[in-house]
C-alpha cells in the first residue's frame, strides 16, 4: 500500500509534467534555462549558473509519456492492486497468505522493475509498444514475479478454510492468469542486444496483437483486480453484502469472455480488415452490460445504507469511482462505433476518456481503500476525516476539469480538423490551427490534473500522520479448521461434461462458424446457434436447480474454475489473431508491399522509437476522406508489414506521417528537428539538439539486420561490412546535400566546429540526425504488388467475410486529392 | 453524419462558459455551506433519507 | 444513425435483460450462492470506528449475518 501511494505521487507528477509540456515546449527541459536565466540576469543573482539547453532528452514528452503510464498502471494501481489481493484473500479464505517468502519477492521484485523502468524509460531504451515499452530484460523480471504472485495466490486457495470462492477471488483469478497470456504473447520478441529487441510481429499483426494486449490491459489489470477489490472493501465499508450475487456471476463470466475481443476498437477506420474491426465494434458494444452490471451491483450493494455517502469518506470515493467506471464504460461503447470513432480518433477526447477511468476508478478505489485500511493496518482511527473528504472533492473537480477540457478539445479538434469547404474536396483548417485552438483546453486540463495530484498528495499526509498515530498490529482471527471441508472435490469430468458447459462451447462454436463461414453454411450455423441458444435457455428453466448447483461447486473448486476462466479468455485472442498471423502476411498481400529500410533507415526507425515520436504523431491515413485530403492515399495492409515494431500511433498531437517521405526536403527536417518553431511559430513539438551531437551506432545494424532476417523481414544477405559501408555512404550523401545548403552545423561539447564544407561533411555524416531524415524521408514508399480485382469494401458481406480480406485492393473511384500532398496544408 | 457540424468560432467559448457557470454553481453552494449557522448544519445533517411512516414532514431530502 | 440506433439498440435489449434477471426482489437465499455473499462478514472482528454514525431518524437496516 505504502508502495502504491509513493509511487502514484511519482505516476500523477510525470503526469502533471507531461501535460504542462503539451502547453509549453519549454517545459521539455528547456524551463531549466528560463528559471536560471531569469534568477541570473533579471534578479542578478549570478551566484546561480545558467543552465544553459534547448532541452533535456531525459524529460521529453516522447519519453516521460511512457514513464507515466508505466507508473500510473504497474507502478501505482499494480502495488494498490496487490495490497488489496493480499489482504482480502487472506480473509475470504480464511488462512494466511501460502509463503510469507514469495510475497517479499513479490514486492521487493515488482519495486525493482518499477526502477528499472524509470531508469530505461528515461534513457530512451524501449519496445515502442503502449503499455509494453519495457526492454526485455525486465520483461523476463515481470513474468518471474508474475509467476511467483501467481503461486503464492493459487497455493493460498488451495489451503484454504473456506469452501465457496468467493466473486472477488474469481476476479482475481481472472486478473492473474489472463495479464500472463497477454503478457508473454505480446513480449514475444528476438533480442538485438541487452537493451534492445524487435518483436516477432510485425505490420497489421503486431497492431492486432498491441491492441488485444493493451485494451485488455485496461481489462485485466486496470478492471477486473479492482472489481474485485470492490466486491470485498465495499460490502466491508458499507457493512452490507453485494445486491445481487446471481448479477455478479453473469456479469463476470460475460466480462472475462467479451473484453477480449474488444482490442480492435483501436484500429478503426485503419489497415485493419474489415471483418475484424466489426468484431471489435460489436463486442465492444455487447461490453456495456457486463460493465454496467459490475457498477449497478456495486451501487445497489449501498441500498439501505445510503446516509454513509454523509459521514464516511471511503463510502464517497467509492461510490464516486463506480459512477465513473460505469461513465467510462459507457463511453468506450460509444467510442467503438465506427462513426463516433472517425471523430474521436487521435485526438484528445480518447485521452478524456482514459483519465475519466484511470482517475476516477482506479484512482478514487485506491483512495478509498487506503482509507479503510489504513486506520486497521496501524489500530487507530483516520487522522483526519475532513482532510479525506477535502481529498474527495478536489479530487473530483480535478477529474471533472480535466476530463470536461479534453471531451470540448478532442471534439473541437475532431471537427476542424475533419471539415472541408462545401464542395467537399478541400480542407478548410491547418493542423496546427487546431493546436492553437485547443490551446487554453490543454491548459484546463493540466490544472485540473494538478488539483487531482494536490488531492493524493493530501492523502499522503493523511495516511502518514495515521500511521504515526497508530502502531503496526497484524491482526489475528480464529478459524474453525475444518478437516473434512468439501472443497476442490469435483472430478473434471464433473467440471467440463455438462450441460451449462456444452451449452455454451456449442452455441460459441456456432456463432464463430455463422461470422467466417460463406454465405449458405453461414445460414446454417446461424440457425444452429440460435437453436443452442434456445434449448440453453430451455434446459436452464427445466433444471435451474441443477445448473445453480453445478455452478455453486463450480466455485468450491479453484482448479476447473481457472481452467474455464482461461478457455474463456483465449477464445476471442485466438479467432482474431490466428487469421490474422496466418492470412495477412507480406506473401498475401496485394495492392502494396512496403520497401525494405536501408540500413540507415533502420537505424533512423529505431531512433524515431527511442524518442517516442510516435506518442505524438501517428502513421496510419485512415480510410476517411478528411484523412485523405490532409495527408495522402489511404495506408495499405502491405505498407507497414514489415514495420517491427509497427508504427500506426494512436495520438495526433502532431500530424501524421504516413506519407512524410519526399514530402520535404532533407534541410526542412533537419531545421524541424533542431527548433521545430523556426519552421511554425506555434508548434509544441520539443527541440532535438542532442541528435545532432550523438553519433548513430552503425556498429549495431548488422546485428539488427540479422534478428530482422530472422523474424521475416527479407534483407538480402549481406556482410556487415556491407551493411556499414551501405549506411555510411546513404549518411555522407544526406549530409553533403545538406552542407551544400549551408545548414547550421551543430557541435556538442568538446568538439571544433568544422572549417571546411568537407569536414562538415564528415562531421555531419555520422550524426543521428541524418539517420533520422534518412527514415522520415522513407516514409510511405512501396512497391504496387500484382492486382487482383476485387470487391468495393463497402459490400454488405461483411457478415461473411472473406479471407484474405477484400477491401486491401485499390478502390476505385475515390476523390482524388486535387493538388499533390506536398502542397496540401499540413 | 459529421459533415454537417460545422465548427463556429463561438463556439470556441462554449467549454469556458461552462467551466464558469460549473464553478459559480460551485462556489455559490460553498460559500452557503461557509455561512450556514451550526445548528442549520446539524439539522440538515440529521434529515432523514426516507419519508417517515406518520407523514408529518414535507419535503424531507429522500436518497 | 449508426450512433442512435446502436446504443438505441443495446439499451432496450439490456434494459430487458437486466430487468427480467435481477429485479425481482432479491432472492429468498437457499441456495449456496446467495449465502456466498456474506463470506465477508464471517469471522470478522475488524470493527474498527473510524467514523462516527451520524445520529438520524432513518433506521438503516442494520445487516446481521444469517449463520
Amino acid at each position: 500500500m505504502v508502495a502504491s501511494i509513493g509511487w502514484g505521487v511519482v505516476a500523477m507528477l510525470v503526469g502533471v509534467i507531461i501535460a504542462f509540456q503539451l502547453n509549453f515546449w519549454e517545459a521539455n527541459g528547456h524551463v531549466f534555462e528560463v528559471i536560471t536565466r531569469f534568477l541570473n540576469e533579471t534578479l542578478r543573482l549570478r551566484f546561480i549558473p545558467i543552465f544553459e539547453t534547448d532541452g533535456i532528452q531525459y524529460l521529453t514528452f516522447g519519453r516521460l509519456r511512457p514513464l507515466h503510464t508505466n507508473a500510473a498502471i504497474f507502478a501505482f494501481v499494480g502495488n494498490m492492486m496487490f495490497a488489496g489481493i493480499y489482504h482480502s484473500t487472506q480473509r475470504l479464505c480464511n488462512t494466511r497468505t501460502y509463503s510469507d517468502l514469495l510475497s517479499k519477492i513479490h514486492f521487493w521484485g515488482w519495486q525493482g522493475i518499477i526502477v528499472g523502468a524509470a531508469v530505461t524509460l528515461t534513457a530512451g531504451l524501449t519496445r515502442g509498444k503502449e503499455y509494453a515499452e519495457l526492454i526485455w530484460p525486465i520483461n523476463i523480471a515481470v513474468v518471474v514475479i508474475w509467476v511467483v504472485f501467481a503461486l503464492n495466490f493459487f497455493l493460498t486457495l488451495k489451503i484454504r478454510r473456506e469452501k465457496s470462492l468467493y466473486v472477488a477471488l474469481w476476479f482475481y483469478i481472472a486478473t492473474i492468469v489472463t495479464v500472463a497470456v497477454l503478457y508473454i504473447v505480446n513480449h514475444l520478441q528476438i533480442p538485438t542486444s541487452l537493451v534492445h529487441s524487435y518483436p516477432i510481429f510485425g505490420g497489421v499483426q503486431d497492431a492486432l496483437v498491441q491492441w488485444w494486449y493493451g485494451h485488455n490491459a485496461v481489462a485485466f489489470f486496470l478492471t477486473t483486480p479492482i472489481l474485485g477489490i470492490m466486491y470485498y472493501y465495499l460490502p466491508k465499508a458499507a457493512n452490507r453484502p453485494v445486491y445481487s450475487y446471481r448479477l455478479s456471476i453473469v456479469h463476470f463470466w460475460s466480462l472475462v469472455f467479451l473484453y477480449i475481443w474488444a482490442g480492435p476498437h483501436h484500429l478503426l477506420n485503419t489497415a485493419l480488415p474489415k471483418w475484424l474491426q466489426l468484431l471489435g465494434m460489436f463486442f465492444s458494444l455487447m461490453l456495456w452490460a457486463p460493465s454496467w452490471g459490475g457498477m449497478i451491483n456495486g451501487l445497489l450493494t449501498l441500498r439501505g445504507a445510503w446516509d454513509k455517502i454523509r459521514t464516511d469518506p471511503v463510502i464517497k470515493f467509492f461510490v464516486a469511482a463506480i459512477t465513473f467506471y460505469g461513465m467510462s464504460t459507457f463511453e468506450g461503447p460509444l467510442l467503438s462505433i465506427r462513426s463516433v470513432n472517425s471523430l474521436a480518433h487521435y485526438t484528445d477526447w480518447i485521452i478524456g476518456h482514459v483519465h475519466s477511468g484511470t482517475l476516477g476508478w482506479n484512482g478514487f478505489m485506491a483512495a478509498g481503500m487506503f482509507y479503510w485500511l489504513a486506520p486497521r493496518l496501524w489500530n487507530t482511527k483516520l487522522w483526519s476525516k475532513n482532510l479525506a473528504n477535502f481529498h474527495f472533492w478536489i479530487g473530483t473537480v480535478g477529474i471533472l476539469l480535466y476530463v470536461a477540457s479534453l471531451w470540448f478539445a478532442g471534439v473541437i479538434q475532431g471537427l476542424m480538423l475533419n471539415e472541408t469547404d462545401p464542395t467537399g474536396t478541400r480542407l478548410v483548417y491547418e493542423f496546427v490551427q487546431t493546436v492553437d485552438k485547443i490551446q487554453l483546453l490543454m491548459l484546463t486540463r493540466a490544472i485540473g490534473g494538478t488539483l487531482y495530484l494536490t488531492g493524493f498528495i493530501l492523502l499522503v499526509v493523511n495516511i502518514w500522520m495515521t500511521a504515526r498515530s497508530g502502531t503496526p498490529t497484524n491482526e489475528t482471527r480464529e478459524v474453525y479448521d475444518d478437516p473434512a471441508l468439501a472443497r476442490d472435490r469435483m472430478t473434471w469430468k464433473a467440471a467440463f461434461r455438462n450441460d451449462p458447459v456444452t451449452y455454451t462451447v456449442w452455441t460459441l462454436i456456432f456463432g464463430i462458424h455463422w461470422f467466417f463461414l460463406p454465405p449458405g453454411a453461414s445460414h446454417m450455423a446461424l440457425i444452429c446457434m440460435i437453436g443452442f441458444a434456445v434449448m440453453a435457455c430451455i434446459k436452464f428453466k427445466q433444471n435451474t436447480k441443477a445448473w445453480s448447483d453445478w455452478y455453486d461447486e463450480l466455485s468450491e473448486n479453484y482448479l476447473p474454475f481457472t481452467i474455464l476462466v482461461i478457455v474463456a479468455v483465449l477464445i476471442g485472442g485466438v479467432v482474431q489473431i490466428v487469421p490474422a498471423i496466418t492470412v495477412n502476411r507480406a506473401a498475401n498481400v496485394e495492392d502494396r508491399l512496403q520497401t525494405l529500410y536501408t540500413p540507415l533507415e533502420l537505424s533512423g526507425r529505431d531512433l524515431y522509437i527511442s524518442e517516442g515520436c510516435y506518442n505524438c504523431h501517428s502513421q496510419m491515413i485512415r480510410m476517411l476522406v478528411p484523412d485523405v485530403l490532409r495527408y495522402g492515399d489511404y495506408s495499405r495492409l502491405g505498407e507497414s508489414i514489415y514495420n517491427h515494431p509497427f508504427q500506426w500511433g494512436s495520438k495526433r498531437t502532431g500530424p501524421d506521417l504516413a506519407r512524410e517521405g519526399g514530402a520535404r526536403g532533407d534541410s526542412w527536417h533537419y531545421l524541424h528537428m533542431l527548433n521545430p518553431r523556426s519552421i511554425n511559430a506555434n508548434s509544441r513539438m520539443p527541440n532535438y539538439p542532442w541528435l545532432f551531437k550523438k553519433e548513430t551506432d552503425f556498429g549495431s545494424l548488422p546485428g539488427r539486420i540479422a534478428v530482422q532476417q530472422r523474424i521475416g523481414v527479407p534483407y538480402p544477405i549481406m556482410t556487415p561490412e556491407e551493411i556499414e559501408q551501405h549506411a555510411r555512404e546513404q549518411a555522407l550523401a544526406i549530409s553533403t546535400g545538406l552542407v551544400d545548403q549551408d545548414v547550421r552545423i551543430v557541435v556538442g561539447k568538446g568538439e571544433t566546429q568544422p572549417k571546411t564544407k568537407q569536414e562538415a561533411r564528415d562531421h555531419l555524416a555520422s550524426k543521428e540526425i541524418i539517420a533520422l531524415i534518412a527514415y522520415l524521408q522513407k516514409l510511405g514508399t512501396f512497391e504496387e504488388t500484382a492486382e487482383t480485382g476485387g470487391e468495393g469494401f463497402d459490400s454488405l458481406e461483411f457478415l461473411a467475410p472473406q479471407v484474405p480480406d477484400a477491401n486491401r485492393v485499390t478502390v476505385p473511384a475515390k476523390p482524388e486529392p486535387t493538388e499533390e500532398p506536398a502542397e496540401l496544408q499540413q | 453524419m459529421f459533415k454537417r457540424v460545422i465548427l463556429e468560432s463561438w463556439h470556441e467559448y462554449v467549454p469556458y462558459v461552462c467551466f464558469a457557470l460549473i464553478a459559480g454553481a460551485f462556489a455559490a453552494i460553498i460559500i452557503r455551506a461557509l455561512l450556514m449557522k451550526k445548528s442549520e448544519v446539524e439539522r440538515i445533517a440529521r434529515l432523514p433519507l426516507e419519508q417517515p411512516e406518520e407523514n408529518e414532514r414535507t419535503g424531507e431530502n429522500q436518497s | 444513425m449508426e450512433v442512435i440506433f446502436l446504443t438505441t439498440l443495446f439499451s432496450i435489449v439490456f434494459a430487458i435483460f437486466f430487468l427480467l434477471l435481477f429485479l425481482r426482489v432479491r432472492q429468498k437465499g437457499d441456495s449456496c450462492a446467495d449465502q456466498d455473499s456474506l463470506i465477508p462478514f464471517r469471522n470478522e472482528n475488524d470493527s474498527i470506528e473510524q467514523t462516527d454514525p451520524t445520529p438520524s431518524n432513518s433506521s438503516p437496516k442494520d445487516f446481521v449475518p444469517k449463520k
